[in-house]
């Protein structure tokens, strides 16, 4: 089950990278160092996804995110009965195995 | 096989060099007691998670901040706009910010009620609290450096507080600014406060807070050392350190979540000659303080109102970094009013800060 856990972790992490990756690629910085000096500076900047795409790239990044968190935490749950198994079975004594 | 064999000799290798099982072993041994104050036991970590944060993200924030009048509110628009997920680091750093001073006023708060700080406890109460100034300073230097309206005027505010200090007033403001006023000057000094001095201090401070941990093991409940309960406890490593692991999982997405749904906005560039934006408001670990010294009049019999608050605040922390000495009979009526002192405490610094924002 734990090995089954890590793939489906590692499967979400590889997808969600390159996926993330080909959205946060932006304008070429030289082109939007232009665009910006030719704008008058905004009373305030208040940050955003700019289009669908980068609100999308953003949402299954944090869908993504919580799934590898549940399952990391799975995999921690197992590792938290293990030891505790171990513990009731004073497998540890005076903290020397 | 072959790469077990090659880990082990790696392994060897380091152990003879290092010595680090004597650490784990150390770990091993260590035990946190179980009772129903255990949950107050995942706050320390927790304050180090969020640190954590703030200095990676900080240090990717410094790639592209620059600490010069002229540039620094182009140079975090800049982040905000052009750099690749730049937004989503400085929203990070925000909020992870705030995060780690709820955090630290949890923990101090939890040691408070169950009186962890008695003997031989007192000196990790005393480099907790300054740890809690450490943090709330970092707070108000990271404050200035986008150098918008808003920072800027609540720095002003913030760094004439100590004018109303008799005799060294003048000079600690001037410190602190690097002059009369809030200039350039005063950003390049809050940012090496805030990037060089601050963490040097802090992780000097924190050495000495684990280390006496260490020493000392973790507190027991006052029950539990009069033996009315007989106590179970947890190993350490690696019994507590998962189970630490899973809250730690937890608070980063949180983090996450919240920082990518709620990023901060940016201000235009601060004018120095601007007047002050009304209704300004320092950061919400501040409010409670701001509305205690809006309190106080003018004068009060002929000494100023402000110099009397600033004396008070003063002599409050003063206490509170003595407490374990005041409080050297934790289970006798003293220990129960100082215990009601700290939900008094919660309570003024909640309402003064809801009484704050509302007005």
């Amino acid at each position: 089950m734990k090995k089954i856990a890590c793939l489906i972790l590692l499967a979400l992490g590889v997808s969600a990278f390159f996926s993330l990756a080909a959205t946060a690629q932006q304008q070429p910085p030289k082109e939007k160092n232009a665009a910006l000096q030719t704008q008058a500076q905004p009373e305030k900047i208040i940050p955003a996804a700019k289009n669908i795409r980068e609100r999308t790239a953003i949402y299954v990044f944090v869908a993504w995110l919580w799934a590898a968190i549940f399952v990391l935490i799975y995999i921690v749950r197992l590792e938290i009965k293990e030891a505790d198994r171990l513990l009731d079975l004073k497998f540890y004594y005076n903290g020397k195995k | 096989m072959k790469a077990k064999n090659i880990g082990r000799s790696l392994a060897g290798w380091f152990e003879e060099r290092l010595g680090l099982s004597a650490v784990m072993n150390f770990l091993r041994k260590k035990t946190v007691p179980l009772n129903k104050h255990t949950i107050w036991s995942y706050t320390g970590s927790a304050i180090l998670l969020f640190f954590g944060v703030q200095v990676v993200t900080g240090i990717m924030l410094a790639f592209y901040y620059k600490p010069i009048l002229e540039e620094a509110n182009k140079s975090v628009a800049r982040i905000m706009t052009e750099v690749p997920l730049g937004w989503i680091i400085r929203s990070v750093h925000f909020w992870s910010a705030s995060a780690m001073i709820v955090t630290v006023f949890i923990h101090l708060f939890s040691i408070w009620m169950i009186k962890s700080y008695r003997k031989p406890r007192e000196l990790t109460w005393m480099s907790g609290v300054l740890l809690l100034v450490v943090s709330l300073v970092f707070g108000f230097t990271g404050y200035l450096l986008p150098w918008d309206d808003l920072s800027l005027s609540a720095t002003k505010v913030g760094t004439d507080i100590p004018r109303s200090i008799p005799i060294v007033g003048e000079w600690v403001t001037k410190f602190l600014r690097g002059g009369e006023d809030v200039t350039g000057d005063t950003l390049s000094r809050f940012f090496s406060f805030h990037i060089s001095v601050l963490p040097l201090v802090l992780l000097l401070i924190l050495a000495v807070h684990i280390y006496l941990i260490q020493k000392q093991g973790m507190s027991l409940p006052l029950s539990a050392e009069a033996g009315k309960e007989k106590q179970k406890e947890l190993p350490f490593w690696p019994n507590f350190v998962y189970r630490e692991v899973i809250v730690w999982l937890v608070l980063f997405g949180a983090l996450i979540t919240v920082a990518v749904f709620l990023p901060p906005s940016l201000g235009k560039a601060a004018d120095l000659m601007a007047p002050a934006p009304k209704g300004i408001k320092p950061e919400w670990y501040f409010l409670f303080l701001f509305q205690t010294l809006k309190l106080f009049p003018g004068k009060i019999l002929f000494i100023n109102g402000d110099t009397i608050a600033v004396f008070l605040i003063v002599a409050a922390v003063v206490l509170f970094f003595f407490l374990p000495f005041l409080d050297n009979k934790p289970d006798r009526i003293k220990g129960k009013v100082i215990t009601w002192l700290a939900w008094a405490t919660i309570a003024y610094a909640i309402g003064m800060s809801v009484w704050s924002l509302l007005t």
